[in-house]
Order: C-alpha cells, then structure tokens, then sequence
C-alpha cells in the first residue's frame, strides 16, 4: 500500500478536524502533523484543503479559534470544538459507521 | 444567527483578515523551522515550506470564499476610487454636492416637521396623552370651569389635568433671579407625567385649595441657576413676580412638562370660577383610558357638557369639542390633514429628484469622457454591473457627502430655529435642541436614492451601447453621443432657474434689508387679550367696559409709563386688498395690499411714532363710522406718487383673500406717519391706520414702561386681565418680537442665499460639462475646419452659437413661466417688479453660461488641426 497522496473522500475532511480537536484542542499546523502522524502519512491534507476547512466550519459555528500561546512561546490561533460541533461530529460518526458498515458487508461478498 | 456571522464578518472584516495571514505565516515559519532541523538550508526549508502549503494568495482567496468576505475585499479599492474621484473632480463635487445638500436640507427639514405631528411628549404611555377643547378654525377653547365639571364625572380619561402658562421673573433670597417660563398646573398634571421629583416633593392635591400657602416645585436648570443646585432650596422661599412661594421640590434634569416649563405652581381652580361666563381659559389634557379611543372621549366629555349646559352655546358658535393627541395644541399642526403631510414629503424628495438629475447631466458628461476607460475595462473582462457598481459607489461617496453637509445645515437651522422659539414658553421641550435620529436615517435613505439617479442611470446609459464603436474610435473623440435628452435637460434646467429664481430672489428683495424699528421696543410689553373663552356671544358694551377697566388697571402699575391699544400688537397687522379714488395706473401694482390696523388715537404718541404730514387722530376718529384715516409713508410713496396724500381716499377689502365690496366706506387720508415694521408681510408694506373705539373683539395693550424691565410685569399683567375677566393670551416683550422677527428673516436670506447659490452653481456647471463635451466630440470637425481655413472668430462663434441658443431657450420658456407663476399667485411672487427682477436673473443665467462656454471654446482654439487630422 502507497503511504503517501491517499486522498481523502469527499466529505470526510469535516469529520476527520472535528474528531481530532474534540480529542484535543489545537492549531492548524499542528492539526495538519497530527493527521499525518496518526495515519502513518497515509493521509496528508495540505494547507490548501486544512484552512478552508477549518474557517467553514468556524463560519458555521461547529468550533472556536482563540489565539495563546504555544509550549515554545509561539502566539497560535488554536481551535477547539463547540456544543454545536460535538453534536455534529456525532451525527457525522453515526452516518459514517452505517457507511463503512454498509461496505464492509458489501466489500466482505465473495 | 447567518445573519449575525455575516455582521461579524463585516464589521470585523480586518481584524479577520489579520487573523488570517498570520495564521498562514506561522504555520509557514513551523514548516520552515521543521524543514531546517532535517538539515535543509534556511532558503532551501523556506521554499519547500511554501510548495508543500501551496499558493498563498489563492489559498487566502478560497479563505475570504469560505468567510464570504471575497467581495468585501473587492469594495474596498472601489471605494477608494469612488473617494479619489470626488477629489480629482472639484468642480463636479463642489457644485453637485451642494446642490444635493441644499434638496437633502430642504427635504429633510420637511420630514422633521412631519415627525412632530406624530410626536408625543417623552413619558409613560405619552402617545395617550390627549387634550380637549371646543375647536373651530384656528381658535381653540378650553376654560377652567369646562376642566371642573369634566374632572368630577369623566372615566375616559385618567388623570385629568389643567393648566395655564406665563412667563414670570423669579427672585430667590440667596440673590438669584432669572426669567422663567411658568406653568400653574393642577397636581394631577404632574403626577401624569410620572416623573418623580429629583428631591422634595411634587404637587399635591391640597395646595389647589383657596387659602393653601403658595407653594412651587422648580426644575432642574432653574435651581441650578437660582439656588446654584443647593439642596437646601427645598423649604426656601421664591419670589414669583414678586409674590412670595415656598419651594417644595426639585425635578430631575431634562424635565419640562408640559411645553417649556421651569416653574410649577399649583392652579388653584375653586377660587378661579365664578361661572362658565367668568372662566378663564386653560389647556385641558389627560390620558386616554385602556381600551378608549379619542372618539369615546369626545363622546363622554360632550354628554357631561351638555348636562351643565356648557355645550351648546359654543357648538352654536360654530366650535367643536375635539380630543386630540398632546402636541397638536403646542405646534399649530391641527389643520393639517396626514396625506396633506405625506404629499408635502413627496414634493420635497421630488426637489431632490430634479437637482440629482441635475447633477446626473454632469456626471453623465464625466462619464461620457471616461468612455474609453469603461470601454478597456469591459474588454478586460469586467461585466457591466461591476462598471456600473463602481460609478454608482462615486456617486454614492459624493451623495453621502452631501447628506452628511444637508444634515449640518438642517441641524444649525434646527438650532437656530430652536433659539427663536425657545422665547415662547409653548415650545415642546422633548422636540428641540438636536435633530431626531430618524431624519439621519431619512437623509442616508435620500442619498442612496440620489446615488441611483446620479449614478446608475448614466453609468447604464454610458455602458449599454455604443461599446464597439467607441472601441473602434477610441483616440478620436469620446464615441458617446449628445443626446437630445441631454441638451434639452439643459435648456430645462436654465428655464426652470429663470421661472424659480426672480420669486427667490424677489423674497430677499422684499426682506433686506433687515428689520430697523423705528420704535422704543426694549421700553415696550405687548399683550394680546382674548374674550371670556365660553364661546357665547357677548354684548360689545361689556368688552368696551372690561377693556377700559384693565386699561386704567394696568396704568396704574409702578413703573408702568403709558397704555395704549390696537387690534394687533405692533409690527402685527391684518392684510386688506386696497383701492384709490383715483388710481395712479403708472406707479400702482397690479393688486396692492396693505396692513391695517385699528388703533387707539394716542397709539402713535406712546410709541414714539413720527407724523410726517397732516394731522393725528383724535377721539372723534374713533367713533363708529368715522372716515378719517392715517397712512405709511410706504402707503405715500408706493400707492400715491409724488402727489399730496392728504384728502386722497381709498378703501379697503375685509381681508386679504377677499375683494372690496361695491358698497365698502371711504377713508380719508388725514396723516402720514413714518413706517414701522408690519410683519409677516415685508419691511415697507404699505399701512393704514383707522381710528378705533374701545370694545372689538380683537384687543391687543401697548404696554411702555421706564426704569423697569417690560417682562417683570407679565405676571401681575395676567393677573389684572383675570380679575377683569379678559384672559391674556399672549404676553410678550416687544424686543422679544422684534428680535425673533430679525432673527427669521436673517434665517430667511441666508436660505435663499444658498438655494439661489446652488441652482447657479449647478446651471454654470451643467452648461460647462456640456459644452465641453460638445468640444470634444466636434474635435475632428473643428480639426479639419480649420485646415480649410476657418479664422479663430468663426470656430469661437460657431462654440457660442449652440450654447446661446440653449440659454435662449431656457431663459424663454423660464420668463414665461416666471410670469405665469406670478400670475397664478395673483401678483404676489413677484409684487409688481417683475421686469426688473426678470431681467436680473436673465442677465446672471445668460452671463454665467457665457462664462461656462469660455474654458470649453479655448480648448477649442487650442487644438491643432494637424494633430487631430494625424490622430485620424
């Protein structure tokens, strides 16, 4: 399997930032490493696809930006997910699940 | 909650943006912090950096997309430019905004006014606050004796008040006096305006007894200036016109209810009725009860009247009791109907309308030549609502300038307005002072609606067509054709200023200059006395005997010098048609009016008042039929001529509006005294002066006083007109009149100054951007005229000839219909000096759209025929 240029499906993008700041709150590069780091650099989402995504779903009100400071003493706007955004991610969970389910059973037919 | 982001986003649109690049260059410095610890070069991790987080700039954009801020971002260099424009073009935005400032002043000075026939006094439930009086025409009556009887039986209305109003000077022991407005109110009035006092206590029930000591509650600027806000006011004594009164109470600042009142005493009602016949009047007023409408009020009041037999005589007197909204008795407002005031507005948008059309002629001829650049930029790919969204933002910047000068101009003739009324105590206080927050939206709504025409319509004139073709001969000329719209808007424009402008101007003919009296105003009270306010007739004997009685009461008081009397207070006359015996037809308008006075025969001696010729009145001018009669010298010099006036007759209409009847009595001209001021009319109308007994219904006292200040004797004069049973209805300095009178007519000029500034103003300018549009379009013609040998006198002629010809035009269809509008108006626009005021502003339009032609005629003659026909 190719660990790099994996793309991501239409959609999922959305799911995938909301997941990882209800995990823990975070800046946008830092966001973008984790992926990488947790996917084992089977996903890479550039800046190109991260910001967008995030300022769409700040626009919507499913998570909040405030800017701190870092561990190294760096000033990051750092994101984190709202009441609105959890409850989202839950319904974008469930229908991913019924998805994934859904193709597993079909992917399983031999 | 969309709509609150997309506010957010507005309004935090740079710190959104700010936001946005950092976040971007942080994560940039990360990456090449990262990429420099795996051993790249600073140069080297710094340019992997970037091509790893792609292209910055686009990515901002998508960014902006996602906020829905892209074309936030795209106005604001149109905005830039729009403010550019106005700074690049003077001329245009000098002379368009003006223009616009005076139409927005004019048209929001109407919707001002249209405000205050909805407004309702700043408290509790003040949109229920009515009063009620017998009403018919302009007269409104209301007596005590109406206030009692309704008080103890109505259940419409709550809280039903009274009170009456006078100036008076109030004198405190700790050494402060100051002149100040007085309402004597019942306690009710106050506690219907449920605005506790700041410290003491308000008025009570119990201070309207007979026999209760005099007490009065102060307001907040009166203590401070009286008592320098000392809280031991409260239980200090107040002298009101010299009467002593304990003060109870202070009211917050801000409050002065129920029109401008500084001082509240109590209106001790039993003690003040003798009867209906004997009642003075007073402003009866309450709160409509839940649920109740004006009409059920009527409806109650009417039945209660007509059980005490108050009501008849005056619904047969021709009055009607009316319950009406609280401000209509404070602003003569009443006889207006709501569409009456609606239209109004519409007229006054609709001036707006024409002078923003007006400025559309110029902008359409700045965006004429701008064609080429309209033209690059739709090849360039931009649509036509992206062009015609850039022109109407320069004309939005220059429309919002000028509703932002018109709202200064408004708000300084507001506080001018403001300062003049402020004499009068029934000035409502919650309405002046500043301009109501509505008509600044209003006059953002006009700019927005003046942008549209001055900027939208010539912006989808100039890019509709002709795009190819001006594309094609772009470097030739501007490639937008004159229309004909467009000249015959300016031959319009030039009629409408010569059909306006001699009425304008012969206002401020008829006004300037401002008002001399020749007349010891500052020595002078006036005092305007109204008949016992029941509205049942009276027998003229018995005016005659109270008249005479107030008269010798009021000479008896210290300080007072002489009375006099007449049917108005001075510079106040009645207007009258009036003929000659003989008419000299050369020297006469075509409709003369006067004002007429009925006086006293010693009228003319109290007031100091010169006689030029003949001889005075005496008693036997007086009488009833007496046919001797005194006129102005203006009378002598515009109606006579240089012949002797004296023995001359003439005779006169009952009114203004009315013509002389074929059996009217002739006066005989037996004195001529020098002018004094008869506003409203004009400074120098023509007078005349009958000889008056005692004993008519209008009654107006001359007070002249020495050593003591006239307003000091306001309250003891009321006081004596109550006792006599007349009340007083107006009692007012002289100086006081003449300076509010000066102070209009100042108010008028400098309006008429600016209006007649701007609608010249924006005349020369049209003509200027059309003629040089003209030039320019006729460049190649002029080019190759003069090749063939055409002089400079033939070209400079042939500019001139089409300009003449559209100012003759205008200036002909404006003279006729400057003549006919004096006509409709019976003379009286242009009172009788319509050449002369014609042929000035003739000369003015025609002479400054000469000198407009000039700038464009010397390009003309500058250009070079070789260059142009090169260019071809």
């Amino acid at each position: 399997m190719s660990r790099s240029n994996t793309p991501l499906l239409p959609g999922t993008l959305e799911l995938v930032v909301l997941q990882l700041l209800q995990a823990e709150a975070t800046n946008g590069y830092d966001l973008s490493l984790r992926i990488q780091a947790i996917t084992k650099d089977v996903l890479n989402v550039n800046a190109g696809s991260l910001y967008p995504a995030l300022y769409r779903l700040e626009k919507r009100g499913l998570i909040g930006g405030r800017w701190q400071e870092t561990a190294s003493g760096r000033r990051a706007k750092a994101y984190s997910v709202t009441n609105a955004g959890r409850k989202q991610l839950a319904d974008e969970r469930e229908s991913w699940e019924r998805f994934a389910g859904a193709l597993r059973a079909i992917l399983s037919v031999t | 909650m969309t709509f609150l982001r997309w506010l957010r986003s507005l309004v935090l649109h740079r710190r959104l943006e700010r936001d946005m690049r950092e976040e971007m260059r942080q994560h940039l410095d990360r990456a090449t912090e990262r990429l420099m610890a795996r051993g790249f070069s600073r140069e080297e991790a710094r340019r992997a950096a970037f091509q790893e987080f792609g292209n910055v700039h686009y990515l901002q954009e998508e960014a902006r997309d996602v906020r829905g801020a892209r074309w936030l971002g795209a106005l604001s260099p149109d905005a830039k430019l729009a403010l550019r424009m106005l700074v690049k073009n003077p001329l245009l935005s000098i002379v368009g905004g003006l223009g616009m400032a005076v139409a927005i002043c004019i048209a929001i000075g109407f919707f001002t006014w249209m405000t205050f026939y909805y407004a309702h006094p700043p408290i509790a439930d003040g949109d229920r606050v009515v009063t009620a009086a017998y009403i018919r025409a302009d007269t409104e009556e209301a007596t005590l004796y109406d206030y009692l009887v309704w008080r103890d039986e109505v259940t419409t209305l709550e809280e039903l008040s009274a009170y009456r109003r006078a100036r008076v000077v109030a004198e405190a022991q700790a050494g402060g006096s100051n002149s100040a407005n007085l309402a004597s109110i019942t306690a009710s009035g106050l506690r219907l305006a449920g605005v506790p006092p700041l410290i003491g206590r308000p008025l009570l029930d119990g201070d309207e007894r007979a026999g209760a000591a005099p007490v009065v509650v102060l307001g907040f600027d009166e203590w401070q200036q009286l008592f320098a806000g000392a809280p031991s006011a409260v239980g200090a004594e107040l002298l009101l016109d010299g009467r002593p009164h304990a003060v109870v109470g202070v009211m917050p600042e801000g409050f002065r209810f129920p029109a401008n009142d500084g001082l509240w005493i109590p209106l001790v009602t039993e003690a003040s009725i003798e009867g209906p016949d004997k009642s003075p009047w007073a402003v009866v007023f309450g709160r409509l009860a839940p649920g109740v409408d004006a009409e059920a009020a009527v409806a109650e009041l009417s039945a209660i009247a007509g059980r005490h037999a108050i009501d008849d005589a005056r619904t047969g007197a021709g009055f009607r009791l009316m319950v009406l909204p609280f401000i209509r008795h404070l602003l003569d407002v009443q006889q207006y109907p709501p569409w009456l005031v609606w239209l109004v507005q519409l007229f006054a948008a609709l001036i707006l309308a024409l002078v923003a059309v007006n400025v559309a002629v110029l902008v359409y001829a700045r965006t004429a030549l701008r064609s080429g650049e309209i033209t690059v930029r739709t090849a360039l790919g931009a649509s036509r609502a992206r062009i015609v969204s850039q022109l109407f933002l320069e004309a939005l910047a220059l429309s919002l300038a000028a509703a932002a000068l018109g709202l200064a101009m408004a708000e300084i003739g507001f506080r001018q307005m403001t300062s003049l009324v402020d004499l009068q105590a029934a000035t409502p206080y919650w309405l002046f002072g500043s301009l109501p927050a509505e008509t600044v939206l209003y006059a953002i709504g006009l700019a927005g609606f003046a942008a549209f025409i001055v900027g939208v319509l010539p912006a989808l004139q100039a890019t509709g067509r002709h795009l190819q073709s001006t594309l094609r001969t772009m470097g030739g000329g501007t490639g937008v054709r004159l229309g004909k719209t467009w000249t015959t808007l300016i031959c319009v424009q030039v009629a409408v200023a010569v059909g306006v402008l001699p009425a304008v101007l012969g206002v401020a003919w008829n006004y300037t200059p401002p008002p001399q009296v020749n007349f010891p105003a500052s020595e002078l009270l006036t005092i305007r006395v109204q008949p016992p306010a029941d509205g049942s007739p009276q027998p003229e004997r018995d005016y005659a005997r109270l008249q005479a009685e107030l008269l010798s009461r009021v000479d008896a008081l210290p300080g007072v010098v002489g009375v006099s009397y007449a049917s108005s207070i001075p510079m106040r006359g009645e207007g009258a048609r009036v003929e000659l015996d003989v008419a000299d037809a050369t020297s006469m308008p075509a409709t003369p009016f006067v004002a007429t006075h009925l006086v006293d025969p010693e009228y003319f001696d109290l007031l100091g008042v010169p006689l030029l010729a003949g001889r005075p009145l005496n008693a036997g001018d007086a009488a009833e039929g007496a046919s001797a009669a005194i006129v102005s010298r203006s009378f002598v010099e515009q109606l006579v001529g240089d012949g002797n006036a004296l023995g001359r007759r003439f005779r006169e209409s009952p009114g203004l509006g009315s013509e002389i009847a074929p059996d009217a009595p002739w006066f005989e001209i037996v004195g001529v005294v020098e002018d004094m001021l008869t506003d409203p009319r004009p400074p120098g109308t023509p007078a005349t002066f009958h000889g008056a007994p005692l004993g008519a219904e209008r009654f107006s006292l001359v007070v002249r006083t020495r050593g003591i200040a006239p307003a000091s004797l306001t309250g003891p004069v009321q006081a004596l007109a109550d006792q006599v049973g007349l009340g007083a209805v107006g009692v007012t300095p002289m100086d006081a009149i003449y300076r509010g009178d000066g102070g209009e007519l100042r108010l008028l000029l400098v309006m008429v100054g600016v209006v007649m500034l701007a609608v010249l103003l924006l005349s020369a300018a049209g003509i200027t951007a059309m003629m040089s549009l003209a030039v320019t379009r006729r460049q190649r013609e002029i080019g190759v005229r003069t090749a063939l040998g055409a002089t400079r006198g033939q070209i400079i002629a042939s500019i001139f000839r089409r300009s003449v010809a559209q100012l003759v035009a205008g200036i002909g269809v404006g003279t006729v219909v400057a003549v006919l509008l004096d006509r409709v108006a019976q003379g009286e626009m242009l009172r009788g000096e319509a050449v002369p005021l014609v042929s000035v502003v003739c000369t003015i339009m025609l002479l400054s759209g000469l000198i407009a032609t000039a700038a464009p005629a010397r390009r003309a003659l500058r250009l070079q025929a070789m260059e142009l026909l090169r260019d071809e």
